[in-house]
């Protein structure tokens, strides 16, 4: 062992404690937040940009939900200009 | 008691835990890395900045930098000298930052050596710990972390370029300097 590492050894052993334990708590604390954060991103950052693309007037991804009836209408309007009862005579 | 578990995770290589780390984002890995390493790395803070609270500051912001980057980790080094790396990368920006970087004898004369001399690895190892000691605290940070890199966590020409991102010729220049300025102080303290 050289005389450098003797240093080095020396310094940790007087600092034999290491640092202090709110730098541990400190440590797994950011980690946490960090953690919940990526947490809510990852749930709710899809359905974000869903509302964002609605709001701006494009169709949002609706999660393979299947097709609505209000998709239905929106992509046939053919089928919505039928009449509701088509055996009652118009006036 | 201990359980095979508890054995098998000690038995792992830090770069098994990093992996483990990564994929399963579980405390347990990453309190592994940091009863192996906050002693080392607080020891080096404390070494560079001369300062227990920064230090202490420092730990927890290099642990920071280490999960945040953890998935960087390439293994092409090993884990330990990226940590260092990270470690010394930090102080000196610490110290640069806080212009704390401390000139030694003669106002800077040391700068004006263009070309080093070769001075034997022999000069600085067989200085004796309390001299070392007085000399790396009296030479610029800069120069005394590639002082340590070499000499006392032993690192390659290669794995010190890799740390510092500078080409190896930078690196043996570099070090040459820094055994220099070391020379440098040390006559201007010690007669012998």
């Amino acid at each position: 062992m050289n005389n450098f590492k003797r240093l080095e050894q020396e310094n940790q052993e007087y600092f034999e404690s290491g640092p202090a334990k709110e730098v541990s708590r400190g440590v797994k604390g950011n980690i946490r937040i960090i953690k919940f954060i990526s947490e809510i991103f990852e749930l709710y950052l899809p359905k974000a940009i869903d509302v964002l693309v609605s709001i701006s007037g494009g169709e949002g991804n609706k999660g393979g939900s299947g097709i609505s009836d209000k998709s239905i209408s929106n992509t046939s309007p053919a089928i919505d200009d039928r009449p509701k009862y088509p055996n009652n005579p118009e006036i | 008691m201990e359980t095979s578990l508890d054995k098998s995770i000690k038995d792992l290589t830090d770069e098994e835990v990093v992996s483990r780390y990564i994929a399963t984002q579980k405390m347990t890995y990453f309190n592994i890395i940091y009863r192996k390493y906050s002693g080392k790395i607080f020891g080096k803070c404390i070494s560079l900045l001369k300062n227990e609270e920064m230090a202490n500051d420092a730990v927890q912001d290099i642990f920071m930098k280490i999960i945040l980057n953890m998935s960087k980790f390439n293994e092409k080094s090993k884990f330990s000298t990226w940590i260092y790396s990270i470690t010394y990368n930090y102080c000196i920006d610490v110290i640069r930052s806080k212009k704390k970087l401390q000139m030694f004898v003669g106002d800077g004369d040391i700068e004006k050596y263009d070309k080093p001399e070769d001075i034997d690895d022999a000069f600085l190892l067989e200085k004796s710990v309390s001299r070392l000691k007085i000399i790396l605290n009296k030479i610029p940070v800069a120069d005394k972390a590639i002082l340590l890199m070499k000499y006392q966590d032993e690192l390659s020409i290669k794995e010190i370029s890799q740390m510092i991102d500078k080409s190896e010729s930078a690196v043996k220049m570099k070090l040459k300097r820094a055994k220099q300025k070391f020379k440098n102080v040390y006559s201007a303290n010690y007669k012998d």
